[in-house]
């Protein structure tokens, strides 16, 4: 009985700095099967980040891991715009707040900061899952827009400012775009559409692909982005957080 | 001179490694090899991964290095693509065999870890009739089989009605590790893809 109390006590701590994203469905903005509507996926309960990996955070990781550092990385690992803010390997950019996201990573350095962690990267199902908990947001939609169509800032606010969504997760809007682990996971751009092993049924093709919401704009352009990136790309405005299974 | 560039070699191997390279043939298997340090930045050998071929035999990518090979990544219960990739790799092996007497290797990455066992492998080497010598099918875990897709720039996902929805793709990578050609779809002929692994191989 002692120990079963341990053990239900042990999975309901979320590790630090981590909130708990209740298990719920995700549905994806596309699908191949020409099944309307799409079905929902099922999301499995996760702890996430409550907020993206800061400029700090990052320099430990290089600190710790000489060959994460902007003059050691291997080029198949980030393109030469990698971390190219900083100062120098080990010093911050000197105009921006230490609390502020990283950005100029690639998905495999979001990776490896993950997994140095002990966690990972969310999946696009997790986290446009945890994106969506809004309930008390009427006006997301043309929120997220809004910023979509703002110019990076100069200055990158501090993460965490503002309000949390339902889950208690900050910034998943209106900060920085994210990487998703599995990004590379979508046949739907004009250039793969040579390569892609469904001919029929993808995007422009054959129009029978069926989104879910026409009129959700904003996640189409965070689709389009996705498709857009490849895995050694470093912008200004991309970032990450990481995310944990429940076990 | 000699002996440093055999510490370098040896320094590589874990202790077992370095106890059988003393029992074997280390100088043979250094000269043979190339350095880590030879890697061009965009080297695949720079993916750390640990896979497993169709003989349970587990291997770094960087365990190919040496000579050009061709690659894929596929699915063997597919039956959409993969097999025309694999009929056509079939015929660029062994126009290259023709040309050059020795086959040049042909690679495949399955998508599919949780199927594609050493014994799926062995059956499916042996019902397409691929030459066991030139043949090397490898799976890894699944966060392996996406880091390296990401690092081709191969697109893939699970579909329930057909196993996986992803690219056709077919790369020819230099014996550094580096993609040299890269073939979408059909778009490029088979010759062009022959041309490309004998370009180079000197």
């Amino acid at each position: 009985m002692f120990s079963l109390g341990l053990l239900l006590a042990v999975f309901s701590v979320p590790p630090p700095e981590m909130v708990l994203v209740e298990e719920g469905s995700y549905r994806p903005l596309y699908s191949e099967r020409k099944k309307e509507p799409i079905e929902a996926e099922i999301v499995d309960s996760f702890w996430m980040d409550k907020v993206a990996v800061t400029q700090k955070d990052y320099l430990k990781f290089v600190k710790k891991h000489p060959r994460w550092r902007r003059s050691k990385i291997k080029r198949l690992f980030a393109d030469s715009s990698y971390l190219k803010d900083w100062a120098s390997d080990l010093e911050l950019p000197a105009n921006q707040d230490p609390d502020s996201p990283v950005r100029f990573v690639s998905w495999f350095a979001a990776r490896a900061y993950c997994q140095d962690q002990n966690k990972r990267l969310p999946t696009t199902a997790e986290w446009e899952r945890a994106a969506a908990a809004f309930s008390s947001e009427k006006d997301l939609k043309s929120r997220i827009l809004e910023w979509y169509s703002r110019p990076n800032p100069n200055n990158w606010p501090k993460v965490g400012r503002g309000a949390p969504n339902d889950f208690g997760v900050y910034d998943l809007h209106g900060l920085i775009w994210e990487w998703v682990e599995d990004f590379n996971s979508n046949l739907v751009t004009g250039e793969s559409r040579a390569d892609a092993s469904l001919d029929q049924g993808l995007f422009c093709g054959a129009g029978a692909l069926s989104s879910t919401d026409k009129n959700d704009y904003a996640a189409f352009m965070r689709y389009g982005f996705r498709n857009s990136l490849k895995a050694a790309y470093t912008t200004a405005n991309l970032g990450f957080r990481c995310v944990k299974s429940r076990e | 001179m000699e002996l440093e560039y055999i510490m370098r070699c040896l320094n590589k191997r874990s202790a077992l490694n370095f106890l059988k390279s003393f029992l074997f043939v280390p100088l043979l298997f250094c000269s043979a090899s190339l350095l880590a340090e030879d890697w061009p930045g965009n080297s695949l050998f720079h993916l750390d991964s640990t896979w497993i071929n169709q003989d349970s035999k587990e291997l770094k990518l960087s365990d190919l290095s040496g000579k050009p090979f061709l690659l894929s990544m596929v699915f063997l219960s597919c039956d959409y693509s993969c097999p025309v990739t694999v009929q056509d790799l079939k015929q660029i092996s062994s126009k290259l065999a023709k040309k050059k007497k020795k086959d040049i290797p042909v690679v495949l990455i399955t998508i599919d870890p949780q199927n594609d066992t050493p014994a799926a492998m062995q059956k499916y080497i042996k019902s397409r009739g691929l030459d066991k010598e030139s043949w090397t099918i490898l799976s890894s875990s699944q966060d392996n089989i996406r880091e390296v897709a990401a690092a081709l720039g191969f697109s893939y996902r699970k579909d329930d009605a057909m196993g996986f929805a992803h690219s056709m793709l077919m790369w020819v990578i230099d014996k550094k590790g580096v993609p040299q050609f890269t073939r979408e779809g059909r778009k490029q002929s088979i010759d062009e893809v022959v041309k490309s692994a004998l370009s180079l191989r000197e």
